[in-house]
């Protein structure tokens, strides 16, 4: 790497951005998840469509409401990969709650985000959350899988 | 805006179509060619995540039982973002056809495709993959 110094403070700077997103998805605050995305924000999310472009806080407000009290959020094993002002990082994410209609989740599954620093601010441009398919003929979501 | 254009992102496109190509050809040394050590990958079926040239080579592996030389693993839509050292790519590609379900579909599927790189050595080097398609539950 060409520049060891500002790559580390970049990384601290990234971790800050990703918990600050991640305390807004458990507190269940579209305004705060929002605030951290480009405007040309490209999504790839966990259910259909493939993909989205922009904010969509209806969307979000949406799945909020299907939770009962605080969302569990977890990130764990985050990889932050950051230049100067272009980064990604990569985790696994431990979702727990209530629902409800009753059930209660507990799904592991992937994300990746891509940041471009715009200015002096952090900026997510990407968002890529999955879950792995099976292969048994089914093409059924594997949300029982653990890391 | 600092943002590199032109060689850098040529450079990229270069390697992920060199990469395409390899895939469709079933080349597993071509496909590891530009990737780093510790790799890791999200992909489509299962584990969860995949670490290291090792795993990452089996989960290639995998995909050749479905998927038959010259069918599609084609990229629909490509967009590189790159800086000095660190760059992602965000694409849409499309599978064909045996994949997964069973029977071949006409025209395969799509999947989403988010790739990272570093450049290291003058050269730029994959480091992180996520395959997917969206859940339905």
């Amino acid at each position: 790497m060409a520049n060891q110094t500002p790559t580390t403070s970049a990384e601290t700077e990234i971790r800050l951005i990703v918990d600050s997103w991640a305390q807004a998805m458990r507190a269940k605050d579209a305004a705060g998840v929002i605030a951290h995305q480009a405007r040309d924000f490209v999504q790839f999310d966990l259910a259909p469509p493939l993909q989205t472009v922009g904010a969509h806080p209806e969307g979000l407000q949406g799945w909020f409401a299907t939770w009962r009290g605080q969302i569990g959020y977890e990130i764990t094993d985050l990889h932050v990969i950051a230049g100067d002002d272009i980064a990604f990082c990569h985790a696994l994410i431990h979702l727990t709650g209530s629902r409800t209609d009753g059930s209660e989740s507990d799904v592991w599954f992937r994300n990746t985000l891509c940041l471009r620093k715009t200015g002096d601010v952090w900026e997510i441009a990407h968002g890529h959350e999955s879950v792995p398919m099976h292969m048994d003929g089914s093409f059924r979501a594997a949300i029982d899988l653990k890391p | 805006m600092m943002r590199q254009t032109g060689t850098t992102e040529s450079q990229i496109k270069a390697l992920i179509e060199a990469w395409t190509d390899a895939v469709r050809r079933h080349d597993l040394p071509a496909i590891l060619a530009h990737h780093e050590q510790d790799i890791v990958m999200f992909d489509v079926p299962p584990p969860l995540r995949s670490r290291g040239m090792d795993e990452y080579g089996k989960t290639w592996d995998l995909f050749f039982k479905y998927h038959k030389p010259l069918q599609a693993f084609d990229i629909e839509e490509l967009e590189i973002t790159a800086g000095e050292d660190v760059a992602f790519a965000v694409a849409i590609m499309r599978c064909g056809s045996a994949t997964f379900s069973g029977p071949p579909e006409q025209g395969g599927f799509l999947f989403r495709l988010t790739i990272g790189l570093r450049k290291i050595d003058g050269a730029w080097r994959i480091t992180h993959e996520h395959h997917s398609v969206p859940a339905d539950d």
